[in-house]
């Protein structure tokens, strides 16, 4: 043996540690009497699992739940001892269930065994998956149009899962694909695409370490992606300006806190993060951005005048970009008091915030919920995007657009093919590559399937992970639709409240979480991959022992429905999913970008699918990144608000102790309230007006007439906090009763999760129904 | 850190005795019984370091011992995942015959 291979440095001792690893080696290679694939896949197996927590990217990507507080609490939630076993079903029936907690659901563990709801007892009965399988092919088989089904999908799901759920969907023959980017970032993939062709964010993780301006709009990654405050960290310690616009002040972005210091989150412990802070009005960012380049085109035009060179990127204008004067003119059209009105900040902060993006020469702008749950969503990234092309921030190292999505995969089932809108070329090449006719009606977004189950023109619902009733809007409507289903099917790891509300028939699949060793029929462990929000695509592979022996993977009961639904003369089911390097060569074969996928995703930190946008290469209709040139809105939901008095405007958003609709625990540790999740944030000022207490108790109420529906969220507690006069703020899924499924966005049809119009009632009024609102000063 | 006790000859040897004796065990499965043996690394972060082989795949296979009832886990950090393992009854008499 040469002692000198595979050692960091060589050692004079036979039995050195340079040896040894050398050892390691050949343990894993060249003196293993295994077959080449065997070896290979085990050489090159990821460092551990991709965190089923968010959708941040990696340096070096392995375990990162390691590093990050949100990371431990989804991993520790998802490997806890806990079980919900068919003797707790027996129980417990349905009904009760639904008047329990998501936390207290989720918190009976992990499901063990697939179930069957059994209406006689109103409890879920232990089922054999092939019985189970059997009853959902032949439900789905016997129903009149494939477009009678609803193929939900979490973002949690892995590409493989995904694509073969895709693949499943069309075979039987239909695009209804609603999933929960229709949710989240359906706004950012819409504007994304009409102005840089493409619906993705530009930059790499590398970028945060060189750009010297980074916006931070409408997000908390404090709580919602810990490990972003490390890189906005870096970047603030070596001098680059954190400009935040969030109208709560959130503890997490005023301050530093180390995500990769557990004991220094834990604890609380953080110093500054944001060189600026600013609080917009709910949904003024729009407006703020103009009154940016306003300030941006008035610093211009001074340059010129004082014959200094212009402060605009001119080349890359006329290089790279179309419409640059309608947008000029749109922008000078603008009136600077309804920009101030409408961003609600002052003029000198816009200014300000002018001079930091002119004082930078490579700048990001990042966004999350705050930004693409409004009505006008699409055009305020657009007019993001408009800033930035201003002076060529795009497809350079230190400069682009980054959306950070939710969930860890988000991103990636989008690209592997869940949408209902799919281009033409993706269903051309499932044609090809299976010999199909996929439909090529456009299908359901989480809208539109809400509303063909309530109207009955959907039959079936089938949720590849998450908790659609919790997560949706207008929660009373949507178990409903679902309660109405002649089939669903909930695929899980927990209970939550989606498998509650159940169709006539109805099962209950428990499959393997990310943290889990997934073996296939010859003991060969299996990897996942997933889509981080910087277009990286990594292996993910389970370390843990399966919750229950009698667990599948998503692929495997994914493929498993697909086997009894519409048979495997065409595709192997079974063999896909006893392989996923089967289905990675298909995806490979299909969607453009995978390459090598095998080999590439299991070299560390996986690989960037291309991103032409991120090289200057603009897939528009006119080939060139595109200025909008719309004007502000009429009026936002504030502006509204506040001509009637008596409204304000509510925003959704998470906890701390929360991910999505998981509820780890019942506190909110960065804004001071624990134990109860059930609180509505206001300014003191606005308490004062309404003549309420901190603390008292009160009833919100949805002011949204247009469809005759009384929406009330009863009983939370008034919390003061930091954030604009006029705007209210508290928990989702809770307060999710109030967001009307009529209100949407424009283009995108995204919730108005963060800006609804509600009047705030004392309790006791309320029980009497004499209730007046409790006004507010304009 | 102190120099491990047994040299890669050793080693190499216990473990292709151990693989030769079990011919289910993958090498890697087959190596970590042998740094067991030989007092190398009783925890799989130390035998990861040691080996150059990454924690996840020592974890796994790991697993695969406990399954096989040659392993016992003893303790296993849960932020780290690094997990510290014995060998059970059916574990230390394919160490005996590894002795013999």
């Amino acid at each position: 043996m040469d002692r000198s291979q595979g050692s960091p440095k060589r050692s004079s001792a036979a039995g050195g540690w340079g040896a040894l690893k050398s050892c390691g080696k050949h343990l894993l290679g060249s003196r293993a009497p295994l077959s080449g694939a065997r070896a290979l896949l085990s050489a090159n197996q990821p460092d551990g699992f991709d965190c089923p927590g968010c959708a941040w990217g990696d340096p070096a990507h392995g375990s990162s739940f390691e590093f990050c507080e949100n990371g431990v609490k989804a991993v520790s939630w998802e490997a806890t001892d806990r079980r919900a076993t068919p003797r707790f079903f027996a129980k417990h029936t349905v009904s009760e269930l639904r008047g329990w907690t998501d936390h207290a659901l989720e918190s009976e563990g992990r499901l063990t065994h697939p179930m069957r709801y059994d209406a006689e007892t109103d409890t879920y009965r232990a089922v054999a998956w092939e019985e189970a399988f059997a009853e959902i092919g032949a439900t789905l088989r016997g129903l009149d149009h494939p477009d009678r089904v609803e193929f939900y999908t979490s973002g949690r799901a892995s590409n493989e899962a995904a694509y073969l759920y895709q693949l499943f969907a069309r075979a039987y023959g239909t695009n209804n694909f609603p999933d929960c980017s229709n949710m989240c970032h359906e706004a950012s993939g819409i504007a994304l695409t009409q102005a840089i062709g493409i619906g993705k964010g530009t930059v790499l993780l590398e970028d945060f370490e060189k750009a010297n301006a980074i916006f931070v709009v409408g997000q908390n990654p404090g709580t919602n992606h810990p490990r972003m405050l490390g890189d906005l960290r870096r970047a603030a310690e070596r001098g680059a300006r954190v400009v935040v616009l969030n109208p709560v002040r959130e503890r997490g972005l005023e301050r530093f806190a180390d995500p990769q210091n557990s004991v220094e989150m834990l604890r609380g412990a953080s110093r500054p993060i944001a060189s600026h802070y600013y609080q917009p009005k709910p949904g003024g960012d729009m407006a703020a951005f103009r009154g940016i380049a306003k300030a941006v085109f008035a610093r211009d035009a001074a340059a010129l005048a004082e014959g200094r060179p212009s402060l605009l990127d001119h080349a890359f204008i006329a290089a790279h970009t179309s419409a640059f004067a309608d947008y000029r003119a749109a922008v000078e059209a603008t009136a600077w008091a309804a920009i101030l009105d409408q961003s609600g900040l002052t003029r000198e902060a816009i200014e300000t915030a002018a001079d930091v993006y002119l004082g930078a020469d490579r700048v990001i702008a990042t966004w999350a919920m705050g930004v693409t749950q409004h009505r006008h969503s699409v055009a305020t990234i657009r007019e993001i995007a408009n800033l930035l092309f201003l002076r060529g921030h795009i497809g350079r190292p230190g400069a682009g657009l980054c959306p950070v999505r939710g969930h860890s995969n988000v991103q990636g089932d989008r690209t592997v093919g869940i949408n209902e809108k799919p281009p033409a070329a993706l269903l051309e090449a499932l044609d090809r590559e299976f010999g199909l006719s996929v439909p090529r009606k456009h299908g359901h977004n989480v809208l539109g399937a809400i509303g063909a189950m309530l109207d009955g023109s959907a039959k079936a619902f089938i949720g590849l992970g998450g908790n659609f009733v919790r997560a949706t809007p207008d929660t009373k409507l949507v178990e409903k639709a679902l309660s109405g289903c002649e089939l669903t099917v909930q695929i899980a790891t927990k209970l939550n409240h989606s498998h509650l509300v159940p169709g006539r028939i109805a099962y209950l699949l428990p499959c393997l979480g990310r943290t889990e060793i997934d073996r296939n029929s010859r003991g060969k462990v299996q990897i996942v991959t997933v889509e981080d929000s910087m277009s990286m695509v990594h292996g993910s592979g389970g370390i843990n022992k399966p919750a229950s022996p009698h667990l599948r993977s998503e692929i495997g009961i994914v493929a498993g429905m697909a086997a009894a639904t519409v048979g495997s003369e065409r595709i192997d089911w079974v063999a896909l999913a006893d392989d996923y390097d089967l289905i990675r060569d298909r995806i490979e074969r299909t969607i453009p970008g995978f390459a090598g996928f095998n080999t590439r995703v299991r070299r560390p930190r996986g690989f960037m699918l291309r991103n032409l946008a991120a090289e200057r290469v603009f897939e528009t209709a006119t080939g060139r990144a595109g200025f909008s040139s719309g004007p502000l809105p009429v009026a936002t939901e504030h502006q509204r608000a506040s001509a009637r008095g008596d409204t304000f405007v509510l925003q959704t958003f998470r906890s701390h102790d929360q991910y999505n609709t998981t509820i780890y625990g019942l506190d909110d540790r960065y804004r001071g309230v624990y134990g109860e999740r059930r609180v509505v944030f206001a300014h003191p000022d606005d308490l004062a007006a309404l003549k309420a207490r901190a603390g008292e108790r009160v009833d919100l109420v949805c002011v949204h007439a247009e469809d005759g529906i009384e929406r009330v969220a009863e009983d939370f507690r008034l919390v003061p906090f930091d954030m604009p006069r006029g705007s209210l703020a508290g928990y989702y899924p809770e307060l999710n009763v109030l967001v009307p499924l009529s209100a949407f966005g424009e283009f995108s049809d995204t919730p108005t999760s963060k800006s609804v119009l509600v009047q705030v009632r004392a309790r006791a009024q309320v029980r009497a129904r004499a209730a007046k609102p409790l006004g507010r000063a304009a | 850190m102190s120099e491990p006790p047994a040299d890669a000859e050793t080693f190499l040897a216990a473990t292709d005795t151990l693989a030769a004796l079990r011919p289910e065990l993958s090498l890697l499965e087959a190596g970590i019984l042998a740094g067991l043996h030989l007092g190398l690394a009783g925890d799989s972060r130390s035998f990861a370091r040691i080996f150059g082989v990454e924690h996840a795949l020592v974890l796994r296979a790991v697993e695969g011992l406990a399954g096989a009832a040659l392993l016992t886990v003893t303790a296993r950090d849960g932020r780290t995942q690094r997990t510290r393992y014995a060998a059970s009854a059916a574990g230390t008499a394919v160490l005996t015959a590894l002795a013999a």
